[in-house]
């Protein structure tokens, strides 16, 4: 949905949500490591890295 | 197996609760999936059972009805979350 803002800028786009096809279930973590990971899902565990430890995206190098 | 001190028993209900939760959610897209309506099934009873472990030894996890409290009320004795160990 689109927001507008009060103070004139236009029409912004606040976010874009989707939905990931998740795999057939075929395994998951016993429930302390579900715990741990956020997830019982083994293929949806996507791990925070703060941005300063991140690669560098190669579109990046050089600027 | 050995006992578990409370700290772990709700660790344990902690876990069991989470798992069950993501189990719900992903059976709300794959109704169908009958591995995965075995595996909740299978936790929610270990929940239960956990549950009644817990409320046997400590006192009764939630109030208004939905846990017993036997020999005397015992909900207003324990700790407050904020009262807990870290």
């Amino acid at each position: 949905m689109d927001y507008h803002h009060p103070t004139g800028r236009g029409c912004m786009e606040l976010a874009r949500a989707y939905v990931c096809p998740q795999p057939a279930y075929s395994q998951r973590y016993n429930p302390i490591e579900g715990l741990i990971h956020g997830t019982i899902f083994p293929e949806l565990v996507r791990a925070y890295v703060p941005e300063r430890e991140r690669p560098v995206c190669p579109r990046e190098v050089g600027k | 197996m050995r006992a578990m001190n409370k700290d772990e028993l709700m660790l344990r209900i902690q876990a069991l609760e989470f798992t069950a939760v993501d189990l719900n959610l992903y059976l709300d897209t794959h109704p169908c999936d009958a591995r995965a309506l075995a595996d909740y099934n299978q936790v929610a009873a270990a929940l239960a059972q956990t549950i009644a472990a817990y409320e046997q030894m400590y006192g009764p996890l939630t109030n208004f009805g939905r846990s017993q409290s036997c020999g005397r009320w015992a909900w207003v004795e324990q700790p407050w979350p904020w009262e807990t160990q870290g």
